[in-house]
């Protein structure tokens, strides 16, 4: 799966991950694509510049 | 004839003050060099044209909708050859082909937005909403015809369904963030983030507007993005998403669906579209 990164919108210490796809398609600087996991979801985790790495955001498990 | 004669016959030309009438005693038409335009007709709704010394010349109105262009030497009728731009309105993905007649182009458009997240079948948390979808980013774009690729990829982001409804005991479920919409390499915006999910007693959290900051300027493309409205939302392009309810999915383009509470899906999101202008 592909991630598209956009570094115009913060999260966390890094960047949104503003969607997933199975493939890439072509879009403007600054945003880009990585590499990232099936389960990885758009919106529901962010890409570390630091170490080049997707994470998940915390998540609330209450009902 | 004689002088005396032709004497006579111009005097039949003069009236009582001594003036000459000059529709009837002249005989060839005035030379430019005298003040006259040395020409016999000059035809109807005709363009005149300075021509040194010889009789003016003209330019014919020609064909509807022609403009006077200067051809470097002179002045001729001719089609419009810039000023109204080829409009292409997409909904969908498409391939964008370039002219290489093509100046320059001016690009509008929206992502989709980000559809809401639910409510739960808990009944004791019936009122608790799942957050509402974030709008998609809107984008206006120029760039010259030397800094677009060509061809290139259009994308329109796509809408989505809101989460489905959860059950008791567990979170309810998110939204979906709204797709991106790109011309090709050259502009593009994100779209609105996802409703997060009703998580027992809190409510989820509005979704994120998309394409905020998205701010290019280079020598030769230069685009603006807008953010977030975050009033009331109204039906329009890339707005907040709606509040429910009564009315849950997002409607126009690029806007968030609402959150919903109780046994109830999110709403969904409006995709995204993208207007094309090109300047030949």
């Amino acid at each position: 799966m592909k991630a598209l990164v956009s570094p115009n919108e913060p999260r966390e210490i890094g960047y949104r991950v503003a969607q997933v796809e199975q493939q890439e398609f072509e879009v403007a600087l600054p945003l880009f694509w990585v590499d990232c996991a099936d389960t990885d979801k758009a919106d529901q985790c962010w890409y570390d510049p630091s170490d080049q790495r997707i994470k998940p955001f915390p998540q609330d498990t209450t009902g | 004839m004689t002088q005396a004669f032709n004497l006579s016959q111009l005097a039949n030309n003069v009236n009582t003050t001594g003036q000459l009438n000059a529709a009837a005693g002249l005989y060839n038409q005035t030379p430019v060099a005298n003040g006259g335009t040395g020409a016999a007709t000059l035809a109807a709704n005709a363009v005149l044209l300075g021509n040194g010394t010889s009789a003016l010349q003209t330019v014919a109105a020609s064909t509807l909708g022609n403009v006077l262009t200067s051809n470097g030497t002179t002045w001729v009728s001719q089609a419009s050859s810039g000023g109204t731009p080829v409009v292409t309105i997409y909904s969908a993905p498409a391939t964008w082909t370039k002219s290489p007649t093509l100046k320059a182009v001016k690009v509008f458009m929206v992502a989709a937005g980000g559809s809401g997240g639910s409510g739960t079948t808990n009944p004791a948390l019936s009122s608790i909403q799942g957050g509402p979808g974030g709008n998609g980013g809107i984008l206006q774009g120029f760039a010259q015809a030397s800094a677009i690729p060509g061809p290139l990829s259009i994308t329109v982001g796509s809408s989505n369904a809101g989460g489905t409804n959860g059950t008791p005991g567990t979170p309810s479920n998110p939204g979906v963030t709204g797709g991106t919409s790109s011309f090709g390499t050259v502009f593009s915006t994100t779209g609105g983030g996802a409703g997060t999910a009703q998580s027992g007693p809190v409510a989820g959290s509005a979704g994120a507007p998309g394409g905020s900051n998205t701010i290019t300027t280079t020598p030769t493309t230069s685009s603006f993005g807008l953010t977030s409205p975050t009033a009331t939302p109204v039906q329009a392009y890339g707005v907040r998403g709606q509040t429910g309810p009564t009315t849950k999915n997002a409607s126009g383009y690029g806007m968030g669906g609402a959150g919903t509470a109780g046994p109830a899906p999110g709403g969904s999101s409006s995709g995204g579209f993208m207007i094309v202008e090109e300047f030949y």
